[in-house]
């Protein structure tokens, strides 16, 4: 953990992102962060193996791949400062369903699912407030994702690389 | 199963180990049991959600309809957590759960959820990290789903 990230300027850059949160304790919460510089090609998350971070990205550009059974990997988005990814994995630490990989030198926060715990016995409310955020960013991911089960239950192929895209860009 | 019952059941369930003895005994206390048969539809797709569950006893199958059509999305064991989704974006429930077994719930109403995610954290937190995993299971499987089934048309 480290005190360099600055509340204010963390608030600034996340803004749309922690407005979600119901006025959460910034500070508190960059104070349990991991400020990481990352350089092009650098991989933070991998397809398939373990991942358990939430990443926010404070500069660079951090790309996101997928490959699967019947397609070759490619790029379903590109992620810029203010972004953030890894929702599922830090809810819950397991095989990442995307590759997320540095295409521009850059800094990333990181928060890890032992240190949401750290948060909770300093910190309760604002841990409370961050897991019941991002519950409801994965609800919201299922709904998207079960939408995305019905229309390819009729889909002819032609149409799923639209579907390919609109999945994993927000899948990791 | 009675008060105490709920609360040994709650101190064997690994997400709930942080809580202190007596914020277990405050959850087990908002919890409403209902017993249910086999065959019995406990959540029905498409229903409005009033409660989350937690499985004390017995065995549930989720499933959802597509098109007519059943599909049988995964068993529950004593311990999960469902009927999440709809409790947390106030939708209609997107799957139907089918009690395979006799069954015993603990039942948390909307508004005691809503009131422990906003009062009182220190409690909230370990029940909402349960959540989240759920969640991220779900969200899991249906990633799997989407790219079986890509490989299936490819």
């Amino acid at each position: 953990m480290t005190d360099s990230i600055d509340p204010a300027a963390f608030e600034a850059r996340f803004a749309d992102y922690l407005s979600h949160l119901g006025g959460v304790d910034v500070a508190a919460l960059a104070s349990v962060l991991e400020r990481r510089p990352v350089r092009s090609g650098d991989v933070l998350i991998s397809q398939g193996a373990p991942h358990g971070e939430l990443l926010f990205v404070d500069s660079g550009i951090l790309d996101v791949t997928v490959a699967n059974a019947s397609e070759t990997p490619h790029t379903v988005a590109s992620l810029e400062a203010g972004a953030v990814v890894g929702e599922v994995g830090v809810l819950a630490p397991g095989p990442a369903t995307a590759t997320v990989s540095c295409a521009g030198a850059g800094v990333v926060f990181a928060l890890r699912s032992s240190a949401l715990d750290a948060l909770w016995s300093q910190h309760p409310a604002v841990a409370s407030s961050l897991v019941q955020a991002l519950c409801q960013v994965m609800a919201r991911r299922i709904r998207s994702v079960e939408g995305d089960l019905d229309r390819l239950h009729d889909h002819e192929r032609g149409r799923l690389g639209d579907l390919l895209n609109r999945l994993f860009g927000r899948a990791a | 199963m009675d008060h105490a019952q709920i609360e040994s059941f709650l101190t064997e369930q690994p997400w709930l180990r942080q809580l202190e003895a007596f914020d277990r005994k405050a959850l087990a206390s908002a919890l409403q049991i209902k017993e249910f048969a086999v065959g019995d539809e406990i959540i029905s797709q498409g229903a409005k959600a009033h409660h989350v569950y937690l499985l004390l006893e017995g065995s549930v199958r989720v499933e959802i309809e597509r098109d007519g059509e059943r599909q049988v999305v995964r068993p529950l064991e004593p311990g999960s957590l469902f009927g999440i989704l709809a409790l947390l974006d106030h939708r209609p429930r997107a799957a139907a759960c089918v009690a395979t077994e006799p069954v015993v719930v603990g039942m948390l109403e909307r508004s005691a959820f809503e009131v422990l995610s906003h009062q009182h954290a220190r409690i909230a937190y370990p029940f909402q990290r349960a959540l989240g995993a759920q969640l991220a299971a779900d969200f899991r499987w249906a990633v799997r789903q989407i790219e079986h089934r890509l490989v299936a048309v490819s």
